[in-house]
């Protein structure tokens, strides 16, 4: 018998990402692709490379695609599309049955959302109009600071100390981290200054959502350990953190399609 | 919808595609036309002046000369509008009217005053208290000086008689501006909220006489149709300015249904009860009293937060969409209290931040999209 | 830098200041004894005579902004959905309320029994009012000042103050309970008449040269005349200071070693950054000497009749600074320019304060132009950190001295 999937796209500003699932829902493939830009293009590849993993691409039967993330409208033949927010939503609950709250860190905006026990979405906030509190923040100062991105979480965590950032505006803030510099500050505290510059912007939104336990933290910062020490000790929780953060909200949309597929609802 | 109430519908819509184009045509024919920026603003007095009266709305796109003069803390429909006064947009107008309303509007006036040439600026100083005899006396004495100052700038005199044939006109439009909300409510399906967006726009834009014709027109053909209710998830958008057209229309693309408002370009302009008798300052100065406050008035006994309840239930929003215009203090200051006590009563609500010189954005319609899927 | 000589009255406002708040403290728990939060612009005299005691929401704010602990009180009001962008005074003291946290020991504001707001000084605080009033569930008295677009103000409006002050000697007195006592009224106003005057004799003491204290200073000696206005202690408190100030001008003791510059300072103060730009500006032997905002304190109208004090009283209430239009303001900064003779005004283009700020831009280009008086604008908040960037603003005043010290010579 033929293996029937479906196929979950995130089309976000920074990265595209594509997760397959089988009728038992299980992820079978999955694959991240930096977005460079060409919605449409990332968004056909990074699907290419999700299906490449299971079969040869025309042979995979696909039932449903569903897209998300900004670049949604984009897909073609898509069985339909969903907000982010839904799909986060859905992703964290299949991964973990008790989370109430999802907080999402992406590279143009972050996003928290309240749950019900049922893991249906109760409030969201969104910050997409200013870098501070998302991934492009880091991006700016890592280039500031000549560090690479990847390794920021773990000089934070390692700091121990860190130094004052006050400014939540993105272009103050560089201003300020070049007079540390100027001062002689060590870069390991500036780098975890940083990290909890990010995560008071972050815990702002989420705290006007109403955080409640137990926590999920997915998006692309979520593997930089220095916002996780950071958000964890302002929230006063544990912060969960699924194996693959990038992925939940493509997981989220191809558990739609398959629900869909097999007519149940999509709550 | 039947091929004639859309045909009714059409010129309503002629607005957008040039907002003054009635303003233009009536100069052209050697009309005096006012501008005026709230609807706090007597009209009345302005009509009876001999002015054709039309509400100053911004545009899109940059405010670099707005930004001469306006921090970037001001709120975009301040900026907008200055943009367009200091660009010469409104050089068919031969005054403009500003309300004392917020702090922004306060300071705006007094730029405008001393920066926008070439027409004459006239200030209402409109009590920011709108309850009791007090603040009732002295905006009877403030509409005497306006009156006489539009008198000497206009050259007319506004008599008694024509005045009062001014506010019978104004007074006719409300009516009929409430007809059409009430009949919303009666037949949701009659009527959309981009049309009503449309009608709302047009009445601020073009003469009231013959909106009122319009209005009496359609009114009439929408009481013909069936009641039936919609199946879309029906919202009601609050806010305070609402300038740019495509908000309420991308609402609705998205899946929604607007079916009603609390916005000042809006329903508050115009939900008001029936004038009273008395001479016509006082009528005037009795109904914008009387009004569903502006957010930055204070009316002791009214809640914002009872009153849009009522709205939301009696019009069967499922949800609340709030456009905050950034830098809009005094919604901003009352959304707190809004959001609480629509929670409290299992009222689901957002709140999307706007600048009223931007056309809808991607994010806009994401964040419509996912509250949506939440109200299903 | 030659020794800096510290205001010896500095101390005894402390000590003031301290009294005054464990007394409002104490006054909590006795429910004898009523107390009203109340707008720094408010007709406080009032409340003195019938006995109760006022406290200040913007001055307890400043406090924290001071404190430096105002950024973790307004996140609490934030969570609550009160947007960044509004002022953070409002955001500090509803945080305040909110959290239980605040400047006073700890804590914040005494509970009040009821409010009174004055929107003289802005809009926001008919807002910020409103809110307090769901919180507390206390009667809201709200005055309404019509600003005052013109230069000479308009006695409709002097009325309008008037048949309110009327209504609000009512309120009160059927709040306390106890019938209004006109006579301790009539005292209250002139111990306030006093001391509104005190404080411009010693704001205007500062043109000597060199200005026995700095605008900075002044920030800080502004707390008495905003809280204590209409009591003895307050008078008292100033005869001190202004002897302080007569004997400094004797002994031509200044706040900088060599006052070479002088300048104005318009806007409310940056809570937060008073040493930074204290120190900053004294690098440049730059002194300010004056400022708008504590100014704004010791307005009487002009042509006010002191043989009808309720009548004088309504004028001096709409007469501020920040309550008029550019005109005015424009005239009042080039007289602050000529009688303290200033190199240049710095505004502090405050994010918080749209009623202040908006306007600035136009009085910067009037000042620059058609006087020639230089304008720094340094964009900031009274008590939100995030705003502040030391290094920019630092720049900025680098230059702007740059500036002045070129056209001086």
């Amino acid at each position: 018998m033929r293996s029937i999937y479906f196929l979950g796209l995130d089309i976000g500003s920074a990265t595209a990402k594509a997760v397959l699932i089988n009728e038992k829902r299980d992820i079978c493939s999955w694959a991240v692709i930096p977005t460079g830009g060409r919605l449409l293009e990332a968004g056909e590849k990074v699907r290419r490379d999700a299906l490449e993993i299971v079969g040869r691409v025309d042979e995979v039967h696909v039932e449903a695609v569903v897209s998300t993330g900004y670049g949604r409208e984009l897909v073609r033949d898509k069985t339909r599309s969903v907000t982010e927010i839904t799909c986060h939503a859905k992703g964290a609950h299949e991964l973990m049955k008790d989370v109430r709250f999802v907080i999402d860190i992406g590279g143009q905006d972050s996003k928290a959302i309240l749950l019900s026990k049922d893991g249906l979405v109760e409030r969201f906030e969104m910050n997409d109009k200013c870098a501070a509190g998302t991934g492009r923040f880091l991006e700016v100062m890592s280039r500031v600071l000549n560090i690479p991105l990847e390794e920021i979480g773990d000089i934070a965590v390692n700091s121990g100390e860190f130094a004052k950032i006050s400014s939540t505006c993105t272009v103050f803030a560089e201003s300020e981290v070049i007079s540390l510099l100027a001062q002689g500050v060590d870069i390991p505290k500036i780098v975890s200054g940083l990290c909890k510059a990010v995560s008071e912007r972050v815990y702002g939104l989420a705290s006007r959502v109403g955080v409640t336990p137990p926590i999920m933290l997915t998006g692309g910062v979520a593997k930089n350990r220095g916002v996780v020490y950071w958000l964890s000790k302002l929230i006063g929780s544990e912060i969960r953190i699924p194996e693959n953060p990038q992925i939940v909200g493509a997981y989220g949309a191809a558990l739609i399609g398959a629900e869909s597929y097999l007519n149940l609802s999509i709550k | 919808m039947s091929v004639e109430i859309s045909e009714l519908l059409k010129p309503f819509y002629q607005v957008f595609e040039d907002l003054y184009r009635f303003a233009k045509d009536a100069k052209t024919d050697g009309e005096k036309v006012a501008g005026y920026f709230c609807t706090y603003s007597p009209q009345e007095l302005l009509h009876s002046a001999g002015y054709f009266p039309v509400r100053v709305i911004g545009g899109l796109g940059a405010t670099p000369l707005a930004d001469q003069w306006l921090q970037p803390f001001a709120c975009s429909f301040a900026k907008s509008a200055l943009q367009a006064g200091l660009s010469g947009d409104f050089s068919f107008l031969d005054l403009v009217m500003f309300s004392h309303t917020c702090d922004t509007m306060q300071n705006l006036a007094e730029i405008w005053r001393r920066r926008v040439s070439g027409l004459e600026v006239v200030i209402v100083s409109t009590p920011n208290l709108t309850e009791g005899d007090i603040p009732l006396n002295y905006l009877m004495k403030e509409l005497e000086r306006v009156k006489e100052e539009l008198e000497r700038i206009s050259k007319v005199q506004i008599t008694e008689d024509r005045l009062l044939k001014s506010i019978e006109v104004y007074e006719r439009h409300r009516s009929n501006m409430k007809s059409l909300y009430a009949l919303r409510r009666k037949n949701p399906s009659a009527l959309n909220g981009e049309d009503m967006f449309a009608i709302v726009m047009s009445s601020f834009l073009m003469k009231k006489e013959a909106h009122n014709e319009m209005l009496e027109n359609l009114i009439q053909s929408l009481k013909a149709l069936p009641v039936k209710d919609v199946d879309k998830p029906k919202v009601l958008v609050g806010g305070s300015v609402c300038q740019v057209q495509g908000f309420i229309e991308a609402i609705e693309s998205a899946g929604a249904f607007v079916c009603d408002d609390d916005l000042c370009m809006g329903s508050r302009s115009y939900v008001l009860p029936p004038i009273y008798d008395g001479n016509p300052t006082e009528i005037l100065a009795r109904m914008y009293l009387s009004r569903v406050p502006c957010p930055a008035f204070h009316k002791p006994g009214h809640d914002p937060a009872s009153y849009l309840l009522d709205r939301v239930v009696s019009s069967g929003a499922k949800g609340v969409v709030f456009l905050q215009t950034k830098f809009c203090d005094p919604y901003a200051f009352n959304y707190p209290h809004l959001r609480r006590t629509l929670e409290k009563e299992g009222i689901r609500t957002l709140l999307i931040e706007v600048e009223q010189n931007q056309p809808v954005s991607e994010a806009f319609k994401t964040r419509i999209s996912a509250f949506l899927e939440t109200l299903q | 830098m030659a020794q800096k000589v510290p205001i010896k009255t500095t101390a005894k406002m402390k000590e003031l200041m301290g009294f005054y708040y464990m007394m409002a403290k104490a006054a909590e728990s006795d429910p004898e004894q009523k107390i009203a939060w109340i707008t720094s612009g408010g007709p406080v005299e009032i409340l003195h005579a019938a006995g109760v005691i006022p406290v200040y929401p913007e001055n307890v704010a400043a406090m924290s902004g001071t404190l430096k602990i105002s950024d973790e009180i307004c996140a609490v009001a934030e969570e609550q959905g009160f947007s960044r962008d509004l002022c953070s005074y409002a955001r500090t003291d509803i945080g305040s309320v909110l959290s239980g946290k605040g400047p006073i020991m700890g804590m914040p504001s005494p509970k009040p029994d009821f409010l009174v707001c004055c929107n003289n000084i802005c809009g926001t605080v008919t807002k910020w009012y409103e809110e307090l009033q769901r919180i507390f569930n206390v009667p809201l008295i709200f005055i309404d000042a019509p600003f005052q677009y013109g230069v000479k103000d308009r006695p409709e409006a002097i009325d309008y103050m008037e048949a309110q002050l009327r209504r609000m000697i009512d309120q009160v007195s059927e709040i306390v309970g106890k019938r209004f006592d006109w006579d301790k009224f009539m005292d209250t106003l002139q111990l306030s008449d006093r001391a509104v005057k005190l404080w411009r004799e010693i704001q205007d003491l500062l043109r000597h040269r060199p200005a026995p204290m700095n605008s900075f200073d002044t920030f800080i000696h502004l707390a008495p005349i905003v809280t204590l206005r209409g009591t003895q202690g307050c008078i008292e408190y100033y005869e001190t200071l202004k002897a302080e100030m007569l004997e400094r001008i004797e002994q031509g003791i200044g706040t900088l070693e060599n006052e070479e510059y002088r300048l104005g300072w318009d806007n409310l103060a940056i809570w937060y950054k008073i040493k930074f730009l204290s120190e900053r500006f004294s690098q440049h032997n730059a002194a300010l000497v004056v400022s708008t905002y504590t100014r704004s304190f010791c307005y009487q109208a002009e042509d006010r009749d002191p043989s009808n004090p309720i009548r004088a009283m309504s004028a001096d209430y709409l007469a501020g600074y920040i309550n008029h239009g550019l005109d005015f303001r424009e005239r009042e900064l080039w007289q602050m320019v000529q009688d303290f003779s200033l190199d240049g005004i710095v505004m502090h283009s405050n994010r918080s304060c749209r009623a202040y700020s908006f306007g600035q831009y136009e009085l910067a280009r009037a000042m620059e132009e058609k006087y020639g008086v230089p304008v720094l604008l340094i964009e900031a908040d009274q008590n939100d950190t995030r705003m502040w960037s030391d290094e920019q603003v630092g720049n900025r005043i680098d230059a702007f001295m740059e500036r002045i010290s070129a056209k001086k010579r």
